[in-house]
């Protein structure tokens, strides 16, 4: 056979994914050959070698997506610890060439599309693979948010924030994810699920996002200083969500150490 | 800063594949390695990157050539090429044994100029020089006859024109290329018969994931190879899903892939050996350090028995 005949197909199918899917359901079709270029690739490569194909296409699409890595590297990495990379890669293949065509994508925009892909993907699979990768996406792109968003700064008669704190509740135990993946020491064992919340902290004046767990309850009176309010309003918040168990004491006492950890200037009724 | 050291010739030495992390590892530990291999098409879209010449050796490699294939690339960038050649002082180029691009000449098949991927006409992540498909990757090309004749001349052709050795580099094997009429191990010991000046670059890894692949032993395979003509060899990770096994740099090599240096080390007293650590800009350090001194601990109880013996 030609080199360049073959190769010339095989190119074609890894250069149109789409071309590929058709071709590949020719291969399953058992009505009779129309001479089309689909039919010709379905000929030539067979079933198994285009779904071999179809692999390597999404493949192709992951080694595109290291640059992306930087940004995310425990999703892809659980992920791929997981078996699913190649999966999503392949599925993502038509959409990634198709918005490749218009030039190259801006970092938060390949994200955007990223993300976008991942959320049907993950749709579509088991809640015990899905809600880890979902989880560590989440992190990794609020990261990246925080990292380079100047945060907005709250400011009140009673307090002012120094810098952006996000509190996420988790059921995965990201931190850990991301530990053993960085030091390429993760096994499934390391996929632990753990309700916690996590806390995000971005200064004012420094560029570095700082992440540390804290219990339900820090979790909550921390929502409800971010509201700004004196001490009575925010033990009135603490109440409506049913936490009226936090005395003016503890409330107080949980204040002066957001202070003194220099995440919150407290004012007026809160030095009282 | 002082100029780069000439590349030395009097015994294997260990390099590392360009990633961001790598400059500040060469800084801040001197003499763990002994150059960094630099991806032409990097230097493309930063050429920045290749100042690190005033630090450490530079072996260049490329995946622009399509030596298998039958489109060559422009004369635009082979004189990029034959440029940083000439800046770096590479001691070599490595090419993969494979095609990048296909003109397309089956019209039939062809009918396809608006769906090749824009990224593979910027040049943002390989080389796009208007030509049809360009797959943007590189494929194992049909190993036969026609495509055996093809490589043997083009090889001789680019060594000419660049002025330069050109290894070529075995390829992973993930599918059959139809047409293929004889494996990876004849076609590279028959293209080693028929230009005496040919000389490889032996992936390690790619042997053993193709081994893996096609139900081969990959020492046998590994043994069955010409090594007296390997010049440089790569050492990477691999990940398997979907029942077949994948390059990636983004892990590191696993222990088969040092049994394989191990062996082959026994037989051939290759150049150089690249670590290719690179799709990961976070790739922990520990690691790269930990893997390059165990090369470097197989090179010398290798040498130490080859000057026993």
């Amino acid at each position: 056979m030609n080199p360049d005949h073959a190769q010339s197909v095989v190119a074609r199918c890894l250069t149109d994914p789409e071309f590929l899917l058709r071709a590949h359901s020719r291969s399953l079709s058992e009505t009779s050959s129309e001479g089309t270029a689909e039919d010709i690739a379905a000929e030539m490569l067979g079933t198994s070698e285009l779904e071999r194909l179809l692999r390597f296409r999404g493949f192709i699409t992951k080694v595109k997506h290291n640059a992306l890595r930087r940004r995310i590297p425990a999703t892809l990495g659980l992920m791929g610890g997981l078996g699913v990379e190649l999966l999503f890669f392949c599925d993502f293949s038509q959409t990634y060439v198709s918005a490749r065509r218009k030039g190259p994508l801006e970092e938060r925009t390949h994200l955007d599309l990223f993300s976008e892909a991942l959320s049907g993907f993950l749709a579509e699979q088991p809640e015990q693979l899905a809600t880890p990768v979902a989880e560590t996406f989440a992190h990794e792109r609020l990261l990246f948010d925080l990292g380079r968003t100047r945060p907005a700064i709250r400011e009140t008669n009673h307090m002012r924030w120094h810098g952006a704190m996000s509190l996420v509740p988790k059921t995965t135990d990201v931190i850990r994810i991301c530990d053993c993946l960085g030091a390429r020491n993760f096994t499934l064992l390391d996929v632990v699920m753990r309700r916690h919340t996590l806390c995000y902290w971005r200064p004012e004046n420094g560029d570095s996002v700082s992440i540390f767990e804290v219990d339900a309850l820090t979790a909550a009176v921390f929502a409800a200083l971010r509201a700004g309010g004196g001490p009575e309003e925010t033990r009135r918040m603490l109440a409506e969500a049913h936490l009226s168990q936090i005395s003016p004491e503890e409330l107080r006492a949980t204040a002066v150490a957001a202070a003194r950890r220099g995440f919150v200037e407290l004012r007026g009724e809160w030095l009282r | 800063m002082t100029p780069a050291r000439p590349f030395p010739s009097d015994r294997t030495v260990v390099g590392l594949t360009y990633s961001e992390y790598v400059p500040g590892l060469v800084k801040a530990e001197p003499g763990l390695v002994d150059y960094v291999e630099i991806a032409f098409e990097q230097l493309l879209g930063t050429p920045e990157v290749g100042a690190l010449h005033d630090e450490i050796p530079i072996v260049l490699h490329c995946a622009s050539l399509s030596i298998a294939g039958n489109n060559p690339p422009e004369q635009a960038l082979v004189e990029k090429l034959a440029y940083w050649i000439k800046k770096t002082k590479t001691p070599w180029v490595g090419e993969h044994l494979a095609y990048v691009r296909s003109d397309g000449r089956y019209r039939e098949i062809a009918e396809h100029d608006a769906v090749t991927a824009a990224e593979d006409r910027t040049g943002a992540e390989f080389v796009v020089d208007g030509i049809p498909f360009n797959v943007g990757y590189t494929v194992s090309p049909q190993l036969s006859e026609a495509v055996l004749n093809r490589v043997v001349s083009a090889s001789a052709t680019w060594e000419a024109k660049l002025g330069a050795t050109v290894l070529l580099e075995n390829g992973p094997i993930y599918f059959c290329m139809p047409g293929s009429t004889m494996d990876q191990v004849e076609f590279l010991n028959l293209l080693c018969a028929r230009r005496s000046e040919a000389r490889l670059l032996l992936d390690l890894s790619h042997l053993a994931i193709s081994c893996s692949n096609l139900s081969l032993d990959p020492f046998e395979t590994l043994m069955a190879l010409p090594l007296d003509r390997v010049v440089e060899v790569h050492l990477s990770g691999a990940r398997e899903e979907g029942g077949t096994v994948w390059d990636d740099h983004t892990m590191p090599a696993p222990a088969l892939v040092f049994e394989l240096f191990d062996r082959l080390m026994s037989a051939s007293r290759p150049r150089a050996v690249t670590l290719e650590y690179n799709w990961d800009a976070t790739f922990p350090t520990e690691t790269v350090i930990r893997d390059v001194q165990r090369v470097r601990r197989i090179i010398l109880a290798r040498q130490a028995k080859a000057t026993l013996a």
